[in-house]
């Protein structure tokens, strides 16, 4: 694919991934047919700071784990009222990485598509 | 079995474990009038807001379950709590299961409930009646 799209891909989306993956996100985009780009950008990512900012409001409800897509792990916190306290205390400096993740594998699944 | 398996299994163990001692410990003190009980002071969202979180009074429910006073547990604490005493009881079982015959059926089970939750026509009624239970708890001071 063009270098100059891939680039500014990689620039509006850095924020959501893991640093030490983005150069090999770029090698995959840049080996990518022009025909799946459309599909690319379609996808819309988990803001990992929005992910933060409920975890720090709502954490202790599980609303962080519903926004990135772990429904199942947020029926669980919501049910302990936060894993008691502590799993949504430790959900504080997890969810940032969890919902990098998350958009990692959304992103892998598309390119496999 | 992939590291997202393992990963999920040993997760759900450990949440299991801490389920139970955090039971065992709540029975302890609810019978043992010298132990001093801390159920309602360990949730974050209730020390904060003076308000009862959706799941507060669940450990009340199942003490209640346990010393014989179902009507209690059901209406006068968090309905809730026989759901979670009832996960608590028969999760480990079938996680054990998994563990000797080697299957998947937790894992399964899991993905698919969560499956069924992001179906809107499922999702709506099951979060209004969370809402109502929590509206439920707060009208019922707990």
């Amino acid at each position: 694919m063009d270098t100059q799209k891939v680039d500014l891909f990689i620039a509006t989306n850095s924020k959501s991934f893991e640093g030490h993956l983005i150069p090999s996100i770029r090698e995959q985009l840049l080996a990518l047919p022009e025909e799946k780009w459309t599909l690319i950008q379609s996808l819309s990512f988990k803001d990992p700071i929005v992910a933060l900012i409920i975890s720090l409001l709502a954490g202790g409800l599980g609303i962080d784990r519903f926004y990135i897509g772990d429904t199942g792990l947020g029926l669980i916190k919501l049910f302990t009222c936060g894993g008691f306290g502590i799993w949504a205390f430790i959900d504080l400096f997890l969810i940032m990485g969890a919902a990098k993740d998350k958009n990692y594998r959304l992103l892998q699944q598309a390119l496999t598509y | 079995m992939a590291i997202e398996e393992k990963k999920f299994y040993i997760l759900f163990s450990m949440v299991l474990i801490a389920g139970w001692i955090w039971i065992a410990f709540s029975y302890y003190s609810h019978t043992d009038s010298t132990v001093p009980c801390c159920a309602g002071g360990v949730c974050f969202f209730k020390s904060i807001t003076q308000l009862p979180c959706p799941a507060c009074g669940s450990t009340r429910a199942i003490m209640a379950l346990l010393s014989g006073d179902i009507k209690g547990a059901l209406f006068s604490y968090n309905p809730l709590g026989l759901i979670s005493f009832s996960v608590l009881c028969l999760l480990p079982l079938f996680i054990l299961l998994d563990l000797f015959l080697k299957r998947k059926m937790v894992y399964n089970t899991y993905r698919w409930v969560e499956a069924c939750i992001r179906k809107k026509y499922i999702a709506i009624p099951f979060f209004m009646l969370l809402l109502f239970n929590w509206f439920w708890n707060i009208a019922k001071h707990l």
